[in-house]
């Protein structure tokens, strides 16, 4: 009995005296990859975590020269406006594409809309969302697009040219998309920050509406062959501007090309102000 | 490897059809348990939105249990279907079927060997426990093998190894264990002498992450700033130790438990971005601890249990990454009483696997064959101090020979709803609850309960309503007709509005009713039951785990049946 004691003893000791060599944390890297990722962040003024999820969000941007594009879905889970809201950021584009994905909880993201089983991966808990940021950005950058947009002030028009350049063979048919969003907008979101309601919360990227279908209007029935350029043309007229909001100067035209093949993955996108 | 699921099925059911001819026959037992939801919308109390209610309409889930011994041999397999079900998660759809679990165990003199799905536990499970709670569909069985040798009569050691079961796979990390337990009587010798035993055991469990893990953690902490970051490891340890001794009328139970230094994520921490301002939430590698002792007292109908616990830094999962109630790795004993009354139970705190310290004291006095009261106490803290539960609860219960019996009591409870329900901002729920339970037997098969509760609650003057939903009445009415027959109608009403009140078209707050009515049938060892619910948002907890349910609105059939 004492010698099965002892062997056990000795056996659980092993445990102790084993060392493991440890991982460190990668580096981060500076890469000549000029591909840029669409994040769609399906977020809510009554949803407390959706504050810190937008901030890391805003972080990646920064860190990453240009290589991500945001668009804020507000849609309707925890969307409704706070009592004193002077917003209502629940745009009919934005509830339509919130349906159509399987939220199970906000905040979620989409990183260039990757799918898996026909479905849209929409991945909640921002804590966790890194590794698909890097995962997007890591892959070849197979498509360029061009945007201008030619604002007129006098009737708050503008005209917006989208070109669209294969790099490489893209397969199957091409959809653009062509999306306006809001920044700078000052409005309550119920904060984790600050554990209470931030009065003067500044809102991002707000999704007001499409102006190709939800799906995207095609652009390549066939795909397209490397060094091929299609264009696109659209007019939108800004809403006349109301308590701070629909400012031009605040706006951006997100731009991006997606794949049937792919389930609507997104090949590249694009962001530039409405007005410069 | 679907061929191979196949063929090895195949090999068990062969087996199952070959021993039943054998000589000496075995037993064979099984059970069935089904619920299905028939969802109907009703967008003013939020049940709509979700897949069953929009366009499914229909959701259901069943589980079979097989089993059979003989000679030394124990088999088991189930069969696990989801259809459109919203159990695994309560704001989507999920659908999926297959074995759920299967094992084969053989005993050995002084061996037991096990393979297959393992459900187990390591002193009160702090460092370990591998259980299924089917209301929320936890199921973490180590999927591998466990061996128990019987050193002596008193001693029994045991090791086991797999991956954590995860529906119908295994998550990617390796867990392995080791357990030691033993029983000393040392109750001297001598006619009339107090009962005297200790039974101490060791434990350790060792998880290992996959490399792949570990860079995903190292990924997501790429971006801190250079001193937020850490050295990530693949294993971590867990070990305990804890004893209970018996003397006479007094039980002392204490648990220690530490865990090695892992990197986890701390929702409750700030952290500074490198491009400026603050998030909530950060990973971090820290250590962990629990200490948990309950001493408790019987005799001459004097019933006393004071428990104590510490808790720091101790959610352990196969996967760090995992959140809610997926990869628990171990259980993490309450310290509030489990409430049964549908107001009592409604604000019921989650055991907090990061920071508590907590008391709870359960008295309990048999006065005589009729009257008897109960009392108990409930404290618990953050480590820092911050408020998280209070509760007083107390019960009287009177019977009068075998015609009627009744309960009643009076609850008090603070609950931070901030920290047990993820709601940034909203001050401490503060409720009393009046009750009444009170049981009426016309005859051997005819009885009849009404039971009734009132929850009073503060106000949230920054709101300028009552708390969360306001206050509610709650009563029900049971008819039993034995053996047989039962009918259950009740009904909760939202008498004063609170912040969370829906409001109606015309913008005020709607004070709405959620009626169930239920029937159940019972006969033999089959139990079905039929309901149509409406149920407000809340959440559901069991031994202390809890998760936010939206709410309900629609029909429910249940059977259940063991064979």
């Amino acid at each position: 009995m004492k010698f099965k004691i002892l062997f056990f003893a000795l056996v659980f000791s092993t445990f102790w005296s084993c060392s493991e060599i440890p991982t460190m944390p990668p580096e981060r890297t500076i890469t000549t990859n000029r591909r840029v990722i669409l994040i769609e962040d399906l977020t809510g003024v009554r949803c407390s975590n959706c504050a810190s999820a937008q901030k890391l969000i805003e972080e990646q941007v920064a860190l990453s020269n240009g290589r991500i594009v945001v668009l804020g879905i507000h849609g309707i889970a925890l969307a409704n406006p706070l009592p004193d809201s002077k917003y209502d950021f629940r745009y009919e584009d934005a509830q339509a594409l919130e349906l159509s994905y399987d939220l199970v909880g906000k905040p979620s993201a989409t990183f260039n809309r990757v799918s898996e089983g026909g479905f849209t991966v929409v991945e909640p808990n921002a804590n966790f969302w890194q590794p698909f940021i890097d995962a997007e950005l890591e892959k070849p950058q197979v498509a360029e697009i061009e945007v201008t947009s030619d604002f007129s002030l006098e009737d708050r028009t503008t005209t917006i040219e989208v070109e669209v350049k294969a790099l490489s063979n893209l397969d199957g048919p091409i959809d653009v998309h062509v999306a306006i969003a809001e920044s700078h907008l000052i409005d309550p979101q119920d904060s984790d920050i600050i554990g209470a309601i931030d009065d003067d919360f500044e809102h991002n990227h707000v999704l007001k509406e499409f102006l190709t279908d939800i799906k995207g209007n095609q652009l390549a029935a066939d795909g397209m062959t490397a060094d091929e350029t299609l264009t696109a043309s659209f007019t939108y007229v800004v809403p006349a501007p109301n308590n701070g909001e629909w400012t031009p100067e605040n706006m951006e035209i997100i731009t991006f090309i997606t794949s049937r093949d792919l389930d609507g993955e997104v090949l590249h996108a694009n962001q530039i102000h409405l007005a410069e | 490897m679907i061929k191979l699921k196949f063929y090895f099925f195949t090999i068990i059911f062969s087996f199952f059809v070959g021993i039943s001819f054998c000589q000496d026959q075995g037993s064979f037992t099984g059970g069935f348990q089904s619920s299905a939801n028939f969802f109907m919308r009703d967008s003013l109390i939020g049940a709509f939105n979700i897949p069953q209610y929009d366009s499914e309409l229909f959701g259901t889930q069943a589980w079979l249990d097989l089993g059979y011994t003989q000679n030394g041999f124990d088999i088991g397999i189930r069969f696990d279907m989801f259809n459109n079900s919203n159990l695994l998660n309560p704001n989507a759809s999920y659908t999926d079927q297959g074995i759920g679990r299967w094992h084969i165990e053989k005993r050995l003199e002084k061996l037991q060997i096990r393979v297959g799905h393992i459900y187990d536990q390591i002193g009160s499970g702090i460092i370990y426990r591998a259980f299924e709670e089917r209301a929320l569909l936890i199921d973490n069985a180590l999927y591998g093998g466990r061996l128990i040798y019987a050193l002596s009569d008193e001693t029994e050691l045991k090791v086991f190894a797999g991956r954590q079961r995860a529906l119908f796979s295994a998550y990617e990390p390796t867990i392995r264990g080791f357990n030691l337990e033993t029983y000393v009587n040392l109750t001297k010798q001598e006619e009339g002498s107090t009962l005297f035993t200790l039974a101490p055991g060791i434990g350790l469990v060792n998880r290992t992450l996959t490399q792949n893990i570990v860079d995903e953690i190292g990924a997501a902490i790429r971006d801190y700033r250079d001193e937020d970051q850490f050295k990530l490891y693949r294993n971590t340890i867990s070990v305990s130790a804890y004893n209970t001794m018996s003397l006479g009328p007094i039980t002392w139970f204490a648990e220690a438990a530490y865990k090695s230094p892992e990197s986890f994520f701390n929702q409750f921490i700030d952290r500074e971005l490198i491009t400026g301002g603050f998030v909530r939430g950060t990973w971090v590698r820290e250590a962990g601890s629990v200490l948990y002792s309950s001493l408790s007292y019987a005799k001459s109908g004097l019933g006393i249990t004071l428990e104590g616990k510490r808790t720091e830094n101790f959610d352990f999962r196969a996967d760090p990454q995992l959140s809610l109630l997926n990869g628990l790795v171990n259980f993490i004993p309450p310290m509030n009483r489990n409430n049964t009354y549908r107001l009592t139970a409604r604000y019921s705190p989650a055991t907090q696997t990061l920071s508590e310290q907590a008391l709870q004291l359960d008295l309990k006095y048999r006065w005589n064959k009729k009257l008897s009261t109960l009392v108990n106490l409930s404290y618990i803290d953050g480590l820092d101090g911050t408020r998280l539960y209070r509760e007083l609860f107390t019960e009287v219960m009177y019977k009068y020979k075998r015609q009627w019996q009744v309960k009643t009591g009076i609850q008090y409870q603070n609950y931070n709803q901030e920290i047990y329900e993820v709601k940034p901002g909203v001050p401490i729920v503060e409720t009393i609850i009046p009750y009444v339970d009170f049981l009426y037997k016309f005859n051997r098969k005819q009885s009849l309960r009404i039971e009734s509760q009132y929850m009073m609650i503060g106000e949230d003057e920054k709101a300028g309503f009552k708390q969360d939903y306001g206050e509610w009445f709650f009563i029900l009415f049971e008819y039993a007709v034995a053996p047989h027959w039962s009918f259950v109608v009740s009904d909760m009403y939202n008498t004063s509005a609170g912040k969370n009140t829906p409001v109606d078209e015309s913008g005020e707050k709607a004070l709405l009713h959620y009626p169930r009515f239920d029937i159940y049938y019972t006969h033999k060892a089959n139990r079905f039951s039929f309901s149509y619910i409406k149920q407000v948002e809340g959440i559901v907890c069991n031994g202390g785990i809890c998760r936010l349910e939206p709410a309900f609105s629609g029909f429910n059939f249940t059977v259940n049946s063991s064979f």
